[in-house]
């Protein structure tokens, strides 16, 4: 009887084991959405760009840091170089000015790379049917 | 009696290490928007003819201006909203007031992006074709 609550405990633990996320954290709050369809982020071949309120961006989590465009732009190329089918996802903080992205995606746009923009969604209201 | 022993306290431990990762799990839902050859495509699938273009700009005080983009290159002057609530309420009224309606979104440099996506996100509630201009 023992065992097989040990068991038991086993398989909850593997469980959250297998859900729980333990990259570092970019230290941005994403924007907040309600009724944009959920679309689970792609986890292979990504590159994660933080953009922070102040317009700085960084990379590899927070653990790069940019000076400039120009810097952010050839580690992108450079990544590139290695793996040609990488995805960028954006991980702005919500109070991130929109003048920071456009670059980014601009760069993006006219490199043909992938791009999306990370999102935490809400809980709708009640009642949200128009 | 000893093995008990021994087999509670790594039940203890195995209890210990669930928890912990039980409390680090992170369960936020979380989404993604490409950007942005899909948004330059939305309003070019739509058709010109009977399509009602309401241009809304986003500053950075978190301000909203509308303008309909007229077919025949006359256009109003910007109407100015504050808040994403008051938007809601007026894009709501003109979708039911318009034929077809699709909102082009143009945020400024300094527009933050919440206020930004707050448009997005309205626009997906009411149903209402938008692009957005990065």
């Amino acid at each position: 009887m023992l065992i097989r609550l040990i068991d038991i405990v086993l398989i909850i633990l593997f469980g959250f084991i297998s859900i729980s996320h333990i990259d570092r954290q970019v230290g941005v709050e994403m924007p907040r959405v309600k009724y944009l369809p959920q679309e689970p982020p792609d986890f292979e071949n990504w590159l994660v760009i933080g953009v922070y309120p102040d317009g700085s961006y960084s990379g590899d989590y927070g653990n790069i840091e940019f000076a400039d465009l120009e810097a952010l732009f050839g580690y992108i190329n450079e990544v590139r170089k290695e793996n040609k089918s990488i995805k960028i996802r954006i991980r702005a903080d919500r109070n991130a000015p929109v003048g920071a992205l456009r670059p980014l995606v601009a760069f993006c746009d006219e490199s043909r790379l992938s791009v999306s923009l990370d999102m935490v969604l809400q809980d709708k209201e009640r009642g949200e049917k128009p | 009696m000893k093995s008990q022993g021994t087999i509670i306290r790594l039940i203890d431990v195995v209890l210990i290490i669930l928890i912990g990762f039980a409390s680090i799990a992170d369960l936020t839902v979380r989404t993604q928007m490409l950007l942005p050859e899909s948004w330059r495509q939305t309003l070019e699938e739509q058709s010109a003819d009977s399509l009602t273009v309401l241009l809304v700009r986003v500053d950075g005080g978190g301000i909203y201006q509308l303008k309909f983009l007229d077919a025949s290159g006359k256009t109003a002057d910007f109407v100015a909203f504050q808040g994403a609530d008051t938007l809601a309420a007026v894009l709501d009224r003109l979708r039911t007031q318009a034929h077809s309606l699709a909102v082009a979104i143009q945020p400024a440099d300094s527009a933050s992006l919440q206020t930004t996506v707050d448009v997005v996100d309205i626009c997906e509630h009411l149903g209402i074709p938008k692009s957005l201009e990065l």
